[in-house]
């Protein structure tokens, strides 16, 4: 038995603690994924020991060249000698020095690059894992309140955003912040004055850039506005290839698209110019630290407490500093741009799901199914979905859910196997003789086992046949994956596809109709042998002919097996509300009129209207 | 995707590496070769921005020479900035304030500079690139339907979406930066070559090491990045899915086997990613080892020349400047190759994408006719989807006169979509024709043929816009009024007034926003507003309550009425009205005649009936497979 809901939903994974730690919770939405880096402190700090490694040789680099500068100034490097011959044994010094240093700084540095990617891959790692838990554990009340589009969005494109203000932590954030101080503390040893101005430029500059990003955020997200009009046109022009070809519409789509893109393009350029005249203006004020270097380092040198080669060291300490702050506008812009990406990733895993499994085991036999007095709300302001509802089936009961369209027949649905929980009222699964018990206090994946919902949008994997159906139950055997098949009337879809259940069908493979997705939808949920399968719709893209033929499949062999199995059906059709030993009329959020299709006919006028059947009544 | 395998077969999932990736099953269908001379493609498209380029490398040549003022402010006061007196050295005042302000003006000049630069840049990129994604867009209107049923609509939304954003770094970003390079190494070595020959010799005996180094890098940098890319796409699109299903894994309780899969194409992509790391990322390390042994052979031959008083102290400063002037630039090559191998790598897919020709084009001398009587003939067809896919129509034959309304039935996946896609034209039949007027529909335009033969899917896609907006895409010249009237003669006009916007109301993403039933009578409209002289009905299925039901029901016979009508017909209603019923099975004609010829025969049509009028237990019918 699966107890993964119970196991994930008692223990988050280890990266999702840490982002609930009291003390990381109310920090930046990047800080917090940052924070993941406290569930792995050892490889964190060996990174982080290997990049101040790296920097602080390319400090003592700097310096090693300025003394060698300082040498060959003093005529010491290559000397004369009295022969008049030269002695380049000071200059071959500082060639092994300075190359050894090099190498070393070399072998270093490519650890520290290695590692660094490990690490930062390690936390995008855990944090992709805990956003497929989290999608995975929410219930589908908070499914359908964010949509497929949203949760898509969330789990793809803000992740992406903050995967790239991640991937440059390493390279942007944390050697950013090492050449500068590595560079102000050359300075600061050549003589302190000479890092003083330097220190306070960038200080501004940085001051500035992170005034300019807010801006650039806005204008950033005005452009992917436009952009998402774009994208939508395009995978409309994809996705709608049929109708456009049916109708000719060819011309007029792609000057829609081209609208969309010139709009796109508008939005771009004005981006563009705001971040260009504006950036250079930081860039500038950070350059200015070498005109202050260079002016009091001439003074200096002229006073003799500086020498050329160590003014040189300093002027190219500064280089490396102006260099590394240029590009920074471009990363505090992708930060400021993933903070509101993070910020709905971590929504997303914070949202906490009330499901959650209890520890009574289910009885063994047959199950019924009794809803006492089940109130849903809607999700926005709107009437309750269900209200004061109440219904009963009997352990093998077959009964029929007819109801206009958005009566609620899917969330009712949904109840049973606690895809849903109701804000008021009971569930219960079991039998008058039995006892009742409310599907709260049962274990989850035991519930759901036993309880099995076919929805009408019969979503399959890309992945083969097979597997496909086994998903309802992993250890099927041969002979009952090829019964299941066929008791949904599926074995000719099989028959028919290049390698049978091998066929990988979905994107990348084979398309079925929705008639064949359907039908091996149908197949998953009868492999599973449930002891109360819910047909919500599941039935709706087939013919008549085959619907009656699977309905029967599935009654007659319960009856042959001996273990009955309880059908709530949802019903549109008068053939399926016939097939059933009851049928309830579900209104206004609550069962409204109960009994068989022939009583209902006769005394029920929604029901009458629902069925079509005005006519037969008179 | 969750591939759902115990834990230890390691074989199928090698076996599954195997599997043709998604860019091979593009290049099935492209039929030509991806590697090719990206080069003579690329340039092209720089075409309508010559200016700006030209533009960018002047400003180019300017920053290069910032680039080499700087260090020559520093050699001017190291040489000249200095009076040596009776206490030392005391500095020359007004000459050293020159050279500060000279730096000075040289960086606002270097970042001002650099932002016209990157402006004009990005506008080169901002045009280019949205031509090109128009161009995609277009070209990918023209393809045919096959192509839409084999690939990923991800894959084909992302060459004219990401895949074009990653030509920017090569295309316009490239060759100023490439420029630049080879300008700031040129300058940097004509002037080491001035203050001493030996100093320049001593830096360029590196360049035959770095040479060799950066072709090796190049090779193995290009050839990492489509497999970081294919792996990164395998996990993404299992999120995808797993959000899409979520539900089923629920209620299945296949979470923990979905998350471990999830995990295992994560870490694939990982390892790969640190696997073309650990290949490649020893370039810049070496780099910066080339480069110090420039400085140290700097010392060395700088130091004889001081010690020789051939260079001056300020020269030998200035050249430490020019040793890193000239080796930035080839370290910057190693960047610039490999986002050439990542753009080339993208520039591929996407030229393979608009080197895709149609798989059904126009003949030469194909005919539009202006108008049909709407005879339509299937004769003798066979059509498989793919050669190695048995047949789904087996030939196949059958008249339907002008005027005449014909009812497909037969269960479900046996091929009456089929005769649709064959019929439009989606798809061409290997064997026989389908003819209309009694021509080969080969012998019309699409556009023609299309014209007169309205279809109504199964789908019923709508397009993001108001209801109205939606009609007007079969009738452009209609007015608002018009296409109103339309809906009015369908008797549907008072469902549709009474959406939140009525006419006006946005339908959302491919008609998301509106319900089944809804859609598909906008869909029922959208058809009688074409007027075609044949019309194709594929019976939506689902579920629909009986009220939209009947209304459906009405529009159908509404719409069919004076034209040729094929109707894939899942309801009896709709079998009922047609004036002949076609029986398929398996492919071929099982039956064929009116209602009543049909029943009498007590054949499959008479089963299927009798399924229908009864459905209940006594009616069980027998398994589909013997139908025929």
């Amino acid at each position: 038995m699966n107890d993964y809901a119970q196991s994930v939903a008692a223990a988050p994974p280890d990266a999702v603690s840490v982002l609930r730690a009291p003390s990381v919770k109310n920090a930046h939405p990047l800080l917090r994924c940052l924070a993941i880096y406290r569930t792995m402190p050892w490889r964190f700090a060996s990174a982080f020991s290997l990049f101040f490694v790296v920097n602080a040789s390319l400090t003592w680099y700097q310096m090693l060249v300025g003394q060698a500068v300082h040498d060959v100034e003093r005529g010491r490097a290559v000397v004369r000698t009295a022969d008049g011959s030269l002695d380049f044994g000071r200059a071959y010094y500082w060639v092994a020095v300075l190359v050894g240093t090099a190498l070393a700084r070399a072998v270093v540095q490519y650890v520290a690059g290695i590692v660094s990617l490990a690490t930062g891959q390690e936390l995008l790692f855990r944090l992709r894992d805990s956003i497929l838990v989290q999608v995975q554990r929410l219930d589908m009340g908070y499914h359908l309140r964010h949509g497929v589009g949203e949760m898509v969005a969330r789990t793809t494109r803000d992740a992406d955003k903050v995967r790239d203000a991640l991937i440059s932590f390493w390279r942007n954030v944390i050697e950013t912040g090492l050449v500068i101080l590595a560079s102000l503390a050359v300075l600061c040893w050549y003589d302190p004055l000479l890092a003083v101005a330097p220190a306070i430029l960038t200080a501004v500059g940085i001051a500035i850039f992170l005034r300019l990003a807010d801006h650039l955020v806005v204008l950033d997200r005005a452009v992917s506005d436009a952009y998402d009009s774009v994208s939508q046109d395009l995978v409309e022009g994809v996705g709608g290839v049929r109708v456009i070809k049916a109708f000719g519409l060819e011309a007029s789509r792609i000057a829609r698209f081209d609208a969309a893109v010139g709009t796109y393009t508008d939005y771009a350029t004005k981006a563009l110019r705001y971040s260009t005249s504006r950036i250079p203006l930081p860039q500038v004020v950070v350059a200015l630290g070498q005109v202050w270097v260079f002016a009091l380092g001439a003074h200096l040198v002229a006073s003799g407490r500086l020498n050329v080669g160590e003014l040189v060291a300093a002027l190219l300490a500064m280089n490396t500093l102006i260099f590394r702050i240029e590009g920074i506008g471009r990363i505090i812009q992708i930060f400021a741009d993933a903070r509101a990406s993070a910020a709905r990733i971590m929504d997303l895993l914070d949202a906490d799901t009330p499901i959650l499994g209890g520890s009574h085991e289910l009885p063994a036999g047959p199950l019924g199914i009794q809803l006492a007095n089940v109130r849903v709300r809607a999700a926005g302001e709107g009437e309750d979905i269900l209200r004061a509802c109440s219904l009963q089936v009997d352990p093998g009961e077959i009964v029929a859910i007819v109801g206009a369209t958005g009566s609620g027949k899917s969330t009712l649905a949904a109840l049973l196997p606690r895809m849903l929980d109701p804000d008021a009222g009971h569930v219960f699964v079991g039998s008058s003789s039995g006892g009742w018990i409310d599907v709260r206090t049962l274990q989850l994946a035991a519930l759901r086992a036993r309880v099995h919902v076919a929805a009408q949008e019969s979503f399959l994997f890309s992945d083969t046949v097979a597997r496909n159906v086994l998903l309802g139950s992993p250890d099927a055997t041969t002979a009952e994956l090829i019964e299941a098949l066929r008791l949904a009337w599926a074995q000719d879809i099989v028959t028919n596809l290049p390698s049978g259940v091998a066929t990988v069908i979905g994107d990348r493979g084979v398309t079925l109709s929705g008639g064949q997705r359907q039908r091996l939808a149908l197949a998953r949920a009868l492999i599973a042998r449930p002891s109360v399968l819910v047909l919500d719709d599941s039935t709706s893209a087939l013919d008549a002919l085959t619907e009656q033929s699977i309905l029967h499949g599935v009654r007659d062999l319960a009856r042959s097996s001996g273990t009955p199995i309880t059908m709530l059906i949802v019903a549109s059709k008068p053939s399926t509300a016939m097939f059933a030993d009851r049928v309830a009329v579900l209104q206004g959020g609550s069962i409204v009129a109960e009994g068989s299709h022939d009583e209902l006919s006769r005394s029920s006028v929604t029901y009458r209207e629902l069925m079509g059947i005005h006519d037969a009544a008179a | 995707m969750p591939r759902l395998e115990p834990a230890g077969h390691k074989k199928e999932a090698l076996a599954r590496d195997n599997e043709p990736s998604d860019l091979q099953v593009e290049q099935q269908l492209a039929l030509v070769d991806l590697e090719r001379r990206m080069f003579s493609r690329l340039v092209p498209l720089l075409g309508p921005v010559r200016a700006q380029i030209a533009a960018v490398v002047g400003i180019e040549c300017i920053l290069v020479i910032t680039v080499f003022l700087r260090p020559w402010f520093v050699r001017q006061v190291i040489d000249r900035g200095f009076v040596p007196g009776a206490s030392g050295r005391s500095v020359d005042g007004p000459f050293v304030a020159w050279m500060i302000g000279g730096l000075a003006l040289c960086w606002a000049l270097r970042f001002a500079l650099a932002g016209v630069s990157q402006y004009v840049a990005g506008r080169a990129a901002i045009v280019v690139l949205n031509d090109l994604r128009r161009a995609v867009f277009a070209h990918v209107q023209t393809l045919s339907i096959r192509y839409f049923d084999r690939t990923k609509l991800g894959r084909i939304v992302s060459r004219a979406d990401r895949d074009v954003d990653t030509l920017e770094p090569l295309l316009i970003q490239g060759p100023p930066e490439l420029l630049s390079a080879i300008l700031r190494c040129g300058v940097s070595g004509v002037l080491l070559f001035s203050i001493s020959p030996p100093l320049f010799w001593s830096v360029a005996g590196l360049v035959p090491l770095l040479v060799p180094a950066l072709v090796l890098f190049n090779r193995l940098a290009s050839r990492n990045w489509g497999p970081v890319a294919e792996r990164r796409s395998r996990f993404t699109s299992h999120l995808v899915e797993t959000v899409n299903g979520v539900k089923v894994l629920q209620q299945t309780g296949r979470e923990e086997q979905n998350r471990r899969r999830y995990k295992e194409l994560l870490n694939d992509f990982t390892a790969t990613l640190i696997r073309g790391n650990v290949r490649t990322s020893w370039f810049p390390p070496l780099t910066g080892v080339l480069s110090t042994a420039g400085m140290a052979a700097l010392i060395v031959v700088g130091g004889r020349g001081v010690a020789l008083g051939q260079v001056t102290l300020g020269q030998l400063a200035a050249s430490l400047f020019y040793v890193f002037l000239f080796l930035a630039p080839l370290q910057e090559l190693g960047d610039l190759f490999e986002r050439y191998a990542a753009g080339t790598a993208v520039a591929q897919r996407i030229f393979l994408l608009l080197d895709t020709r149609p798989e059904i084009e126009d003949v030469a001398d194909a005919v539009d006719p202006p108008s049909v009587r709407g005879s339509v003939e299937f004769d003798g067809v066979t059509f498989a989807y793919a050669p190695d896919r048995g047949p789904v129509i087996r030939d196949f034959t059958l008249r339907v006169a002008p005027g005449e309304r014909v009812a497909i039935v037969g269960p479900t996946g046996h091929g009456k979509s089929t005769l649709v896609q064959l019929l439009t034209r989606f798809y061409e039949p290997q064997v026989g024709a389908v003819r209309l007027d009694g021509v080969d529909i080969r012998n019309l335009t699409q556009r023609g043929l299309r014209r007169h033969v309205g279809v109504v899917l199964q789908d019923n896609v709508l397009f993001s816009g108001t209801i109205l907006e939606n009609l007007r895409l079969s009738a452009p010249h209609a007015s608002d009024d018009e296409l109103i009237e339309g809906a009015r003669s369908l008797r549907v006009d008072d469902i549709l007034r009474r959406l939140p916007n009525g006419y006006h109301t946005q339908v959302g993403p491919l008609g998301a926003s509106l319900s089944h039933g809804q859609r598909q009578l906008v869909c029922l409209v959208r058809a009688y507003l074409s007027d075609p002289a044949v019309l194709v009905l594929d019976e939506a299925t689902s579920a629909i309550d009986v009220q939209t039901e009947r209304r459906i029901q009405h529009a159908l016979r509404r719409l069919c009425a004076g034209r040729t009508a094929i109707v894939i017909a899942h309801r009896l209603a709709t079998i009922r009205d047609a004036d002949r019923i076609a029986v398929m099975h398996n492919g071929t004609l099982a039956e064929l005649g009116t209602h009543e010829e049909l029943l009498a025969r007590r054949g499959s049509y008479a089963k299927i009936h009798e399924a229908y009028i009864r459905g209940q237990a006594s009616a069980r019918p027998e398994p589909t497979v013997e139908v025929a």
